[in-house]
C-alpha cells in the first residue's frame, strides 16, 4: 500500500554544511517502509520547482515517524531542508524495492558514497543479530563525514572511512578501502548507494570478486509510481528488454542486471 | 449531495463529470488504486498502446523547467497483446469510462490496435495519438497534414462505433485544419494540447540533457497557449473538445471549460500530487455549487460571448 500524505515536520536537524536530518511524522509510510524504498517530498505549494523530490529512507527512529537525510544541492532540497519543526510537508510513500536484508550468519559490506549512506542506514537500523558488517563510507571532505560518524547505528558498527583529500579516514575513494577489504575477506554481499561513478565502480569491483551485491540507481523521477515511465536506467537482459523503472523495478538492483556501459 | 449535474458527452460517451487523466500520466490505472477510488473521475486515458512493444527512449527522459517538465519517453509500452491479457482485467472492473490511447507507425499499426479492442467490453473510446512530438515513426506523420490525418481516421471509424477521439499537436501552423480534417472523416472529439516541442542543453557538455535530444513541454507553463488552442478550436469546431494542458486544480479546469472544453484532463499534475485529480472533481461540484450552477455544461464556451 501507498500513502500520498500530508505529513509534519518534527525535527530538522543540521548535522554539518548542508546535510540536514528530518523527522516526519507520518505513522502509515514508518509502519510500512522497509530499507531501500524512498518517499516523493514536496514542502511547497506553486508550480516551482514542479515536482516531488525522491529521497531515500533512512530509518524509523521512533514509533509513526520516518528519518530521512537530506543534502542541499538544488532549490527543491533547499526549500526542505528549510522546514522547521511543525511545518506541513507532503509525502508519497513507501515507493521501490528495496535491499535483500542479510540473513543471520552473513557477512555485508555496506559501500556508501556521501548521503548515499541513508538507505544502508536503514539496513543496518533493521539488520538482525548474528550478521557481520562493515560499513565502508566515502565523502569528499571531512564535513561530510560528520553525520554518519556521529549516527548511533552506523557507529555502532566497524567503520572504514576514505575522504577524496584525505582530511578524514583514508584519503582516496571508497572503493579503494573495499577493494583491500575484498582481497583480505569477502562477504556474502555488497550493498551500495552513491554516485553514479561510485556504483559502477563498487559493481566491478563485486564482480571481479564474484560477490552478489545490490544497488540502489538514481534518477530523474517523475511520479515514483511507475505511470509516467520517466525514470528508467539501461539494463542487460536476456529477453531483450533493454530499460528497468527505478521507481518500481528500483531503485535497488542486482548489480550485474545493470547495463553499465550505457552510463 | 449538492445536486450539480457534472454529467458531459465526449462524442458517444457519457461522462459521470468532466475530469480525466491524460495519457501517459496515469499509468493503466491500478498505479493510483492505492491514492483514492478512481471510480470517481470522469475517465481514464491509458499509457499509448503500440501493436508491438516498445523500450522506449535512452535516458534522461525528463528534465525539470520552469513550472514544466519536459518528457521524451519515446511511447514506452508493453504492446497489444500484453495490454489485453495484463492490462485489460483491471480495467474492465472500473466503473469509469475507459479510453485507450492507440499509437503506430503506420495507419495498420493503428488499425490493428483499434480492430483488437473494438470489441474488448471495457475499452469505451479511443484516443488517436497523431501527436507524440519524441518518436519519429509515432504517428506524428498523421498529425501534422489534413489529408493523413483524414485517411486514417476514416480506416479506424469503420472499425468500431465507439467514440473516436484524436489528439491534436500544438506543433502546426493550425491545429483547427488538422481537426476539420478528421471531423470530415468521423472523429466524434478532440482532445488538445498534446506537448510543444522543447529541449533543454547542459551547461556543462552544450549538449542536450535528454536522451532523445528532444522532448514534448507539458506542465504550467503550457497553460495560457492550450487554452488557447482550445478556445480557438472551440469557435470552429461543433465536436466534443477535451481541453488540457498545464491543469492543476479547479480555476485551471474552469479557465479551459470557459474557453469551451466539454470535459478536462489533468496530466502533469498527477505526477506532482497523486490525488490531484480527485482535488479537480471535488471542486468542480463545489465550485458549481457555490455560484448555483445546476449543470457544469452550462459552462461551456462562455468565454466565446
Amino acid at each position: 500500500m501507498k500513502y500520498f500524505l500530508k505529513a509534519k515536520v518534527r525535527e530538522n536537524t543540521v548535522l554539518s554544511e548542508g546535510w540536514h536530518a528530518l523527522r516526519i511524522e507520518c505513522p502509515e509510510i514508518a509502519a510500512s517502509a522497509s530499507p531501500g524504498q524512498f518517499v516523493q517530498l514536496r514542502a511547497w505549494e506553486g508550480a516551482s520547482p514542479l515536482l516531488a523530490r525522491p529521497i531515500g529512507v533512512a530509518g524509523v527512529p521512533a514509533a509513526g515517524e520516518i528519518l530521512l537525510w537530506v543534502q542541499r544541492v538544488g532549490d527543491g532540497t533547499r526549500l526542505i531542508t528549510g522546514l522547521k519543526a511543525g511545518d506541513a510537508i507532503s509525502v508519497t510513500g513507501p515507493l521501490g524495492r528495496g535491499f535483500t536484508m542479510p540473513a543471520a550468519g552473513e557477512t555485508v559490506y555496506f559501500a556508501a558514497g556521501c548521503v548515499g549512506a541513508a538507505p544502508l542506514r536503514f539496513v543496518a537500523e533493521r539488520q538482525q543479530a548474528g550478521v557481520k558488517s562493515i560499513f565502508f563510507y566515502g565523502a569528499g571532505t571531512q564535513c561530510d563525514t560528520v553525520a554518519p560518524l556521529a549516527d548511533p547505528v552506523i557507529s555502532g558498527m566497524e567503520v572504514v572511512v576514505t575522504t577524496d583529500d584525505g582530511t578524514c579516514g583514508e584519503k582516496g575513494f571508497v572503493t579503494d578501502a573495499l577493494r583491500s577489504a575484498l582481497k583480505n575477506k569477502k562477504p556474502d554481499r555488497i550493498l551500495a548507494c552513491g554516485p553514479m561513478g561510485m556504483l559502477r565502480a563498487v559493481a566491478a569491483l563485486a564482480a571481479e570478486a564474484g560477490v552478489k551485491c545490490e544497488v540502489s540507481m538514481e534518477s530523474h523521477m517523475g511520479c515514483g509510481l511507475g505511470a509516467c515511465n520517466g525514470c528508467v536506467v539501461s539494463v542487460k537482459d536476456g529477453t531483450g528488454k533493454k530499460y528497468a523503472h527505478v521507481c518500481t523495478d528500483g531503485p535497488v538492483f542486482d548489480s550485474d542486471y545493470i547495463d553499465w556501459e550505457a552510463f | 449531495m449538492s445536486g450539480v449535474d457534472l454529467t458531459v458527452k465526449i462524442g458517444r460517451l457519457t461522462l459521470k463529470n468532466p475530469v480525466l487523466v491524460s495519457s501517459g500520466t496515469f499509468g493503466y490505472g491500478r498505479e493510483f488504486a492505492d491514492f483514492f477510488d478512481i471510480n470517481r473521475l470522469g475517465g481514464i486515458i491509458t499509457k499509448a498502446i503500440t501493436p508491438q512493444p516498445r523500450p522506449g527512449n535512452p535516458p534522461p527522459r525528463t528534465v525539470e523547467t520552469p513550472a514544466g517538465l519536459l518528457n521524451a519517453i519515446g511511447l514506452e509500452n508493453c504492446g497489444l497483446e500484453a495490454f489485453v491479457r495484463e492490462k485489460m482485467p483491471y480495467l474492465k472492473t472500473l466503473d469509469t469510462a475507459v479510453i485507450v490511447n492507440v499509437a503506430g507507425a503506420s495507419e495498420q499499426d493503428y488499425v490493428d490496435v483499434v480492430r483488437r479492442l473494438a470489441e474488448e467490453d471495457g475499452v469505451d473510446g479511443f484516443e488517436i495519438n497523431i501527436s507524440c512530438p519524441n518518436v519519429k515513426e509515432g504517428g506524428i506523420e498523421f498529425g501534422t497534414r489534413p489529408e493523413p490525418a483524414a485517411a486514417l481516421v476514416g480506416k479506424l471509424r469503420r472499425e468500431t462505433d465507439k467514440t473516436l477521439i484524436v489528439k491534436l499537436s500544438p506543433n502546426v501552423t493550425d491545429p483547427c485544419e488538422i481537426a476539420e480534417a478528421a471531423e470530415g472523416a468521423g472523429a466524434d472529439a478532440f482532445s488538445l494540447v498534446n506537448t510543444f516541442r522543447g529541449m533543454a542543453i547542459n551547461q556543462e557538455t552544450g549538449r542536450p540533457v535528454l536522451g532523445n535530444r528532444i522532448g514534448g513541454l507539458s506542465g504550467p507553463a503550457i497553460k495560457p497557449l492550450a487554452l488557447y488552442q482550445v478556445y480557438r478550436l472551440s469557435l470552429k469546431s461543433t465536436k466534443s473538445i477535451i481541453g488540457m494542458g498545464g491543469i492543476f486544480n479547479t480555476a485551471d479546469a474552469m479557465e479551459f471549460i470557459y474557453a469551451g472544453a466539454d470535459a478536462i484532463s489533468v496530466g502533469t499534475a498527477n505526477l506532482v500530487r497523486p490525488t490531484a485529480s480527485l482535488e479537480i472533481v471535488e471542486g468542480l461540484e463545489a465550485y458549481c455549487a457555490a455560484r448555483g450552477v445546476g449543470r457544469i455544461g452550462d459552462c461551456v464556451g462562455r468565454a466565446h460571448e
